[in-house]
């Protein structure tokens, strides 16, 4: 069964269409991320999944359980965090263990006092004192030692330097992730979590535009660099994107069979932003 | 319950250093004053005058007049009998349990309608949504705490408040030979006078659950300037009662509630013109009236809608 089984989401603020039929399907043991240009739909969908928002149409099970009537039962077995800090700034960090401690059963306190012993966070400090790093810190601390069979990242390094950001990813890999775990994440930073990714979802104007196996993106998109001669012969196999380049004119196709471009020059994996950029043209 | 305990904890320690401040404020100032009117008594002769016209500054000129009558013989009680003693220390310890009430419902009032509002504006709602918490639960430790436990603090700060008094009309009693320390004690109802406050405030939750419910509702619905809607939103009915039918049933029904949430234990008499100490036993009998159920019922209905919102409705 999977983990998260969303189909048709329609979700309107006034005249703004923020989901449009969405659709998403997540596996048990998978790392998805959901991709798009701003305001494409990432926050509302995300908020759909965790129950904080009511589509105004579609189907939605996430864990088994539906998440507007049933919030409560799904955020004990989920995690979360937001695109900015959402920790209360008036709470001591010491009152803040308490409290997740007092309402989730699946919290590690033990856990959670190692990892924050390991930072600069003291437990007497008011969370509003914290660095904008030490805030990311803790409440990572504190989601990390909840055993949740998923979650949910929206964002979660914005604002971040590049040296914290990448200690989040190595941190959710080696803690996190046990193979029966699922976690869905939404970042503008693409590069950065590509290489932890199992699944990509591509998310336009409320729509889902593309969903793979990243494992399968090499078998069905295609990058070739070719040279300004070649150009007519690229065109007229109707790439998805052309981009020139130092090295010269880079094309990337989808479904092309491989004969047909190893004439035309070098042929590579394209990566996940050059494949936004390739589908989303001018508008990622 | 460990989940209903730890909501209940974290609506107190949000507000805990306006309570405690609020509350040890008032001591203070009921110290002080009494202190300083001690003082001018010991030097003016039967000053103790001035502590009435200290005291009575947040009061009526009536009030004022008897209080005055009350404090100027307060020391020289020995002709008294102990029920004319009780009433007049009674008397005392209403003024200053009247000091608690007004300013424990003040800042009741900005605590309720800051309830779901502050933290929809800075975002931490999406916190607390995330933990295992249900939206009924939330709701319902936010008028639990400051509407039924809070004023164990407040209480407790009046038995403080009264004990320093009595401490310091005892310290005039043996300057003076006036009368036997021990009987002023005996008699100061302090015990009793804890036992109406907290029967008060747990009825008052009750009496008033339209109007704590009704700020929760606004908190949890509205964008922005709760205090305004708050207002105007009950404004608009009572007038238009007032126009279109010459009648004042809804107006009178929310006054009656109100009255009775600024200052539990003082109702207006009759006349309107004094405020009457509410016996335990007449507290408790506003269980028997239906204006109390049907408040709650209207409270109950506002809270549910303040659950509807607080489910639909994230950050600011």
């Amino acid at each position: 069964m999977n983990v998260i089984d969303a189909q048709g989401l329609h979700k309107r603020y006034g005249d703004t269409h923020a989901l449009a039929g969405f659709d998403l399907q997540v596996a048990p043991g998978r790392i998805v991320g959901l991709i798009g240009p701003n305001g494409s739909g990432k926050t509302t969908a995300i908020k759909a999944l965790l129950g904080l928002t009511l589509p105004d149409a579609g189907s939605l099970s996430v864990l088994g359980v539906n998440p507007q009537q049933q919030r409560a039962e799904l955020m004990a077995r989920t995690a979360y965090i937001a695109d900015t800090g959402i920790l209360p700034g008036w709470m001591k960090v010491a009152d803040l263990i308490d409290f997740v401690a007092g309402v989730h059963t699946g919290f590690d306190r033990p856990l959670a006092e190692r990892t924050l012993a390991s930072t600069d966070i003291r437990l007497n400090k008011k969370v509003k004192t914290l660095s904008k790093g030490m805030h990311v810190q803790l409440h990572l601390a504190l989601i990390l030692a909840i055993h949740a069979e998923l979650l949910i990242l929206d964002e979660p390094t914005l604002g971040l330097d590049i040296l914290y950001r990448q200690r989040f990813y190595d941190a959710l890999l080696n803690d996190y992730m046990d193979g029966e775990r699922s976690i869905v994440v939404t970042t503008h930073e693409v590069r950065e979590i590509e290489h932890i990714l199992t699944d990509v979802v591509f998310i336009h104007h409320g729509r889902q535009i593309l969903s793979l196996d990243m494992d399968t993106i090499g078998e069905e998109f295609s990058k070739v660099l070719v040279q300004p001669d070649q150009a007519e012969s690229a065109r007229a196999l109707t790439p998805l994107s052309e981009r020139p380049s130092l090295k010269g004119i880079e094309y990337i196709f989808r479904h092309a069979a491989l004969k047909d471009l190893q004439h035309l020059g070098e042929i590579s994996r394209p990566n996940l932003a050059e494949l936004f950029v390739a589908l989303l043209g001018d508008e990622a | 319950m460990k989940t209903f305990a730890a909501l209940l904890k974290r609506e107190w320690l949000e507000a805990r250093f306006t309570y405690l401040a609020a509350t040890l404020g008032l001591i203070a100032l009921v110290t002080v004053f009494g202190t300083l009117a001690t003082l001018v008594a010991t030097l003016s002769d039967g000053g103790v005058v001035v502590v009435i016209e200290r005291m009575d500054e947040a009061g009526n000129t009536e009030r004022h007049e008897r209080i005055s009558e009350t404090m100027t013989t307060v020391a020289d009680f020995s002709s008294w009998t102990n029920r004319e003693l009780e009433s007049r220390l009674g008397k005392l310890r209403t003024i200053i349990a009247a000091g608690f009430h007004s300013t424990y419902f003040l800042v009741l009032v900005f605590i309720l309608l800051g309830c779901v509002f502050d933290h929809r504006r800075d975002r931490s709602v999406l916190f607390w949504k995330s933990m295992p918490t249900s939206d009924h639960l939330t709701i319902l430790s936010k008028l639990v705490t400051p509407v039924w436990l809070v004023p164990l603090l407040v209480v407790a700060a009046m038995a403080v408040s009264w004990i320093l008094l009595l401490g310091l009309l005892s310290a005039i009693t043996l300057s003076s030979d006036l009368g036997s320390v021990t009987r002023l004690w005996a008699h100061s109802g302090i015990a009793s006078g804890i036992l109406q406050e907290l029967v008060g405030y747990a009825i008052q939750g009750l009496w008033s659950l339209p109007l704590f419910a009704w700020l929760i509702f606004i908190s949890a619905s509205v964008s922005r300037l709760p205090l305004v809607w708050a207002i105007v939103i009950p404004v608009i009915p009572i007038i238009s009662e007032r126009i279109v039918l010459g009648s004042n049933v809804i107006g009178g029904f929310l006054l009656r509630h109100l009255e009775f949430a600024a200052l539990p234990r003082l109702l207006p008499s009759d006349d309107r013109r004094t405020m009457m100490v509410q016996s335990v036993g007449d507290q408790l009998s506003l269980l028997l009236t239906g204006d109390l159920w049907l408040g709650v019922a209207l409270g109950v209905a506002l809270l549910a809608g303040a659950v509807w919102f607080y489910r639909r409705n994230n950050e600011l």
